[in-house]
C-alpha cells in the first residue's frame, strides 16, 4: 500500500484565474463576516394595503425569452433578497428556461461569467444555474430589461459550455469564472447554495398540478454546427496540456 | 403606530412616490440618510478587525453618499423599469404581519448590506487582495489555502503515471470508507450527489446542522491528507495533493454505493435529480507552491 509515487507533470492556473478566484474569495470572506440582522418575512399575508405604492403585478408584460425580470417576493425564494433572472427560452408549453444573477462582483467558477452590464445586480450571470421555472411562477415578476441578442446568444453559449462541453470562445472564457477542482474550496459551499434556491424555484407551484418543470430534460437552443457529430472523438475530462507544452486542449 | 414611526413610514412612500432621492423632502432626505449612516457605521466597527479596514477610512462618508449605495446596488437601468427593487422591498409588506415600516426597513437593510459589502470589496483592496498562502475563511480549522484550490491539468503524456495513483487511490480508499461515521458518510454522499449540506434532507438524513456537516467534510479532507502524508512520507506536495483528491473522489464512489442500500438515504438520491453539474475534475492536481496544503 505504501509506495513510491511516480512523477506527474502538473499545469498551472493562469495570472488572471488566480486574481479572478482571490477577488472571488475576497468577497465570499465578507460576506460571511458581515452579520445579517433583519428578520426573515413570509407565510402571513395582510389584507392588500392600497395606500402603499407597488407597481401591479397584472400590469406586467408577459414574460418571453430574452427578458431580465425581477422576482415578487411572493415567491419563497425571493421573499428575503432581490433576485433577477434571464429568461433564456421557452421550456416546453408552460414553462420557461430561466437562469438567475448572482449577488457577487465576480464569477466563481465556469458557467458564471461577467455579463459587462455596469448595473451591479446584473453584472455577473449564472448560465450553469439554469433551471425551467413554471410560468405561472414567473408571471409574479416585474419586467426590469430585455437583453440584446448578443447577450442572450452569450448566456446560451456558456450554458451549452458547462452542460454539454461545447466549446467557448477565447473572451468568454476570459470572462468566466476559474475551474473548480478543490473538494474543500468554499465555492462548492456557494455552488450547492445556489442550486438548491434554483431547485426550489423550478419546484415551486410547478409541482402542484401541472408537473414539476424541473425534473424533464432542459432544452435550450443548440446553436448550429457546434456539436461534435458521434463519431468524432471529444476530449476527456481529465486532463488538459500543461500551458508550456503549446497544446491545445 | 406612534408619530415617530408614522413619520419614517411616511419618508419611506415619498421615496418609492417621487422615484428619485433628490426629489424629496429635506426631512425626508435626513430620515433615509440617518437610517443608511447608522446601520453603515455599525457594520464598519463590528467588521473592522475581520475586515482589515478601520472605520477611520469610511467614518466622514457623507450620509447621502452612504444612501447612494443602497440605490445604486439594485438599480438596473436609469428608469422606473429599473428600479423596481422598490416595489420588491414594498411587495413584501402583503406578506408579513409585521409593522410596514419594519418589513420595508428590513428589506432596504438587507440591500444596504450588499451594497457596502460591495464597497468595501473595491476601496479595502489592494491591501484586501487575498494571500496566496492565507488560510480561506470556510476552512480555517484545517488550513486550506488559496494555493491549495488553485489547479491545473494532468499532462495527458503522464496517463500511464495517472493510472498507478488511481491504484494507490483505491487501496487507500477502502480503508478511509471503513473508518468514516454516520454522518461523515452523509457529507461524503451529499457532495457527490451535489447538494447543499443546507438541504433538509441532508441534515435530517445525517442528524445535524449544516455547520457540522461542511466541518465533517473538511475534517475528512484532512484525514485523507495526512493519511497519504503517512503513507507515502517524503513524496513532493503535487504528488500527495493529487493522489488525495483522487482517493477522496473513490471515497465518495464508495459512499454511493453504500448509500444505495440504506433507507435513509433514498430522499438524497431523489432530490440530487435535479442537481446541477460543474465543471469539476475531481482527479485533477492541485498546484501548492511550497506549501503543505491539504497535506500537513
Amino acid at each position: 500500500m505504501n509506495g513510491k509515487l511516480p512523477r506527474l507533470r502538473i499545469g498551472r492556473a493562469e495570472p488572471w484565474q488566480r486574481e479572478r478566484l482571490a477577488r472571488w474569495l475576497a468577497e465570499w470572506e465578507l460576506e460571511q463576516d458581515l452579520p445579517i440582522e433583519s428578520r426573515v418575512i413570509g407565510g402571513n399575508k395582510r389584507p392588500v394595503d392600497k395606500t402603499l405604492p407597488v407597481a401591479p403585478l397584472e400590469a406586467e408584460p408577459a414574460v418571453t425569452p430574452g427578458q431580465v425580470r425581477l422576482l415578487s417576493p411572493e415567491i419563497p425564494v425571493a421573499a428575503n433578497r432581490p433576485v433577477y433572472l434571464a429568461v433564456l427560452s421557452n421550456q416546453g408549453a408552460n414553462a420557461f428556461l430561466v437562469a438567475p444573477y448572482s449577488s457577487f462582483a465576480e464569477p466563481a467558477f465556469p458557467g458564471e461569467f461577467v455579463t459587462g452590464r455596469e448595473a451591479p445586480p446584473l453584472s455577473v450571470l449564472c448560465a450553469w444555474n439554469a433551471g425551467a421555472v413554471d410560468a405561472r411562477v414567473l408571471a409574479k415578476s416585474w419586467l426590469v430589461d430585455e437583453l440584446s441578442a448578443h447577450e442572450l446568444d452569450e448566456a446560451l453559449s456558456v450554458l451549452r459550455h458547462v452542460r454539454d462541453g461545447a466549446s467557448l470562445s477565447p473572451e468568454l472564457e476570459r470572462r468566466s469564472g476559474p475551474p473548480l477542482w478543490h473538494p474543500a474550496d468554499p465555492r462548492e459551499t456557494y455552488r450547492s447554495e445556489a442550486a438548491a434556491l434554483m431547485r426550489a424555484l423550478a419546484d415551486d407551484e410547478g409541482a402542484q398540478g401541472r408537473g414539476n418543470p424541473g425534473s424533464g430534460p432542459l432544452i435550450y437552443p443548440t446553436g448550429s454546427g457546434q456539436l461534435p457529430l458521434a463519431a468524432e472523438p471529444r476530449a476527456k475530462y481529465e486532463t488538459r496540456p500543461a500551458p508550456d507544452d503549446g497544446e491545445s486542449a | 403606530m406612534n408619530t415617530d414611526n408614522e413619520h419614517a413610514l411616511a419618508a419611506w412612500v415619498e421615496w418609492k412616490k417621487q422615484c428619485a432621492y433628490d426629489l424629496c423632502a429635506d426631512d425626508t432626505k435626513a430620515y433615509l440618510q440617518e437610517f443608511a449612516a447608522v446601520r453603515f457605521q455599525k457594520w464598519l466597527e463590528t467588521c473592522a478587525c475581520s475586515l482589515r479596514v478601520t472605520p477611520r477610512q469610511h467614518k466622514g462618508m457623507p450620509g447621502r453618499d452612504i444612501w447612494h449605495l443602497l440605490e445604486t446596488r439594485m438599480t438596473a437601468r436609469k428608469d422606473l423599469r429599473g428600479k423596481r427593487y422598490k416595489d420588491w422591498l414594498f411587495r413584501r409588506v402583503q406578506l408579513s404581519k409585521d409593522a410596514p415600516l419594519d418589513v420595508i426597513q428590513g428589506g432596504a437593510t438587507l440591500i444596504l448590506r450588499e451594497a457596502v459589502r460591495d464597497l468595501l470589496r473595491l476601496e479595502a483592496a489592494p491591501g484586501w487582495v487575498l494571500s496566496l498562502s492565507q488560510p480561506l475563511v470556510d476552512s480555517r480549522d484545517e488550513g486550506f489555502t488559496l494555493e491549495d484550490i488553485l489547479a491545473g491539468g494532468v499532462n495527458p503524456a503522464d496517463q500511464a503515471a495517472l493510472r498507478e495513483y488511481e491504484a494507490f487511490a483505491g487501496k487507500h480508499a477502502c480503508d478511509v470508507f471503513k473508518d468514516l461515521t454516520q454522518p461523515e458518510r452523509m457529507a461524503v454522499l451529499a457532495r457527490k450527489l451535489g447538494l447543499s449540506v443546507a438541504c433538509e434532507e441532508v441534515e435530517l438524513a445525517a442528524g445535524c446542522k449544516k455547520s457540522t456537516l461542511s466541518k465533517l467534510y473538511r475534517g475528512f479532507a484532512g484525514k485523507v491528507g495526512r493519511l497519504l502524508q503517512s503513507r507515502h512520507s517524503g513524496e513532493d506536495v503535487e504528488s500527495l495533493l493529487t493522489l488525495a483528491l483522487m482517493t477522496m473522489d473513490r471515497v465518495a464512489e464508495e459512499v454511493v454505493l453504500w448509500a444505495r442500500g440504506e433507507s435513509a438515504c433514498a430522499r438524497l438520491f431523489a432530490a440530487s435529480a435535479n442537481a446541477k453539474p460543474v465543471l469539476t475534475h475531481a482527479r485533477a492536481a492541485i498546484v501548492a507552491e511550497g506549501r503543505g496544503g491539504i497535506v500537513h
